[in-house]
C-alpha cells in the first residue's frame, strides 16, 4: 500500500497552466477574471469565480487586476 | 462592526463547512487526537509530505490545518482559533476554502498540487488568506491590509520561495481591490460567507 501510494505520488505532476511568457508580475483580465503572471511565466488566476458572479467586471488599473463594480 | 457570538462563529463555521464536505475539528475534540495521527502518517508515507508535514505536526498549536481526505476535508482548529469568535469565523473561512479547492480539484490532485509546486501552494494559500480577510472585513468594517496576509504567507510555515510570495502577494493584493470597490473577492466561500453573514 505504501508503495503504491509513494508511486501514485512520484508519478503525478502538479496541474500547472500552459507557460504563456508573460511578464513576470503583470497582472491582466482573463474570461473576465483577475491573472497574474508567475516567475514561471504561466497566468495564475486569483479567486475561482469570474467577476461576473460577484456582480463586477474585471479591470486592470495601474498594473492591477481586479473584479470592479459595474458602475466603476 | 459585527458582534459575533462564540455560537454563531460556530454555526458560521458548520454551514460553510457543509457545503464543501469538510468536517471541522475542535483542538478539545477526541478526533483531533485522530486528525494529528493522520499528518505523522502523511509524514511517514512519502519523503516528499515529511517537510511539510512534519512543520503542521510541530506547529498544530497555533496553526490550523485542512486535511483532505477520500471524502471530504478535515479542519483542525488550532487552540489559539478557537479562542475568540472572529478569529474562528476568519479561520474556519479560510479552511473552508481549502475544503473548496480539494472539492474542485479532487483530493488526491490538491495533494500533489500543494506539496510539489510551490506556485500552486503560494495561489491557493492566498486565495485562502483573501478568504480570511474577507470574512475579517465584514465583522470589523476595516478594509484590511495586504501585509496582515502576507506576513504569514513568508513565514518558514509555507516554504514559499521571495517570487511565490509576489504571486501571492499579487492574488491577495487583487482581492482587497475588489473589497475596496465594494465586491466580495471572487471566491465562492467569499461569496458564501457574505451571505450567511448579511442574514445576522
Amino acid at each position: 500500500m505504501r508503495l503504491i501510494l509513494l508511486a501514485l505520488l512520484l508519478s503525478a505532476c502538479p496541474r500547472l497552466p500552459p507557460v504563456s511568457g508573460c511578464n513576470p508580475g503583470a497582472q491582466s483580465c482573463v474570461n473576465n477574471a483577475p491573472h497574474i503572471c508567475s516567475t514561471s511565466q504561466r497566468w495564475q488566476r486569483a479567486g475561482d469565480l469570474a467577476c461576473s458572479a460577484v456582480g463586477g467586471m474585471c479591470l486592470v488599473s495601474d498594473g492591477r487586476a481586479y473584479c470592479a463594480g459595474l458602475n466603476h | 462592526m459585527l458582534v459575533l457570538t462564540t455560537d454563531q462563529a460556530r454555526a458560521f463555521a458548520d454551514h460553510l463547512a457543509s457545503l464543501h464536505r469538510a468536517t471541522i475539528v475542535a483542538p478539545s475534540d477526541p478526533a483531533a487526537v485522530g486528525a494529528r495521527a493522520i499528518i505523522a502518517a502523511l509524514a511517514h508515507l512519502s519523503p516528499a509530505l515529511d517537510e511539510i508535514a512534519a512543520d503542521l505536526e510541530t506547529h498544530l498549536e497555533r496553526v490550523s490545518v485542512t486535511i483532505p481526505t477520500p471524502t471530504g476535508s478535515l479542519i483542525l482548529l488550532s487552540p489559539s482559533a478557537v479562542a475568540d469568535p472572529w478569529l474562528y469565523a476568519m479561520t474556519a473561512a479560510h479552511e473552508c476554502q481549502h475544503a473548496a479547492q480539494r472539492e474542485a480539484l479532487g483530493w488526491g490532485q490538491v495533494i500533489i498540487d500543494y506539496v510539489a509546486s510551490t506556485e500552486l501552494r503560494a495561489r491557493a494559500e492566498a486565495d485562502a488568506y483573501s478568504v480570511g480577510l474577507y470574512v475579517g472585513y465584514l465583522l470589523t468594517g476595516i478594509l484590511p491590509l495586504a501585509s496582515e496576509a502576507m506576513s504569514s504567507l513568508a513565514s518558514a510555515t509555507y516554504h514559499l520561495a521571495p517570487e511565490d510570495i509576489e504571486l501571492a502577494r499579487g492574488v491577495v493584493e487583487s482581492h482587497l481591490e475588489a473589497m475596496a470597490s465594494g465586491l466580495p473577492p471572487p471566491i465562492a466561500v467569499a461569496v458564501e460567507a457574505h451571505a450567511w453573514l448579511s442574514a445576522l
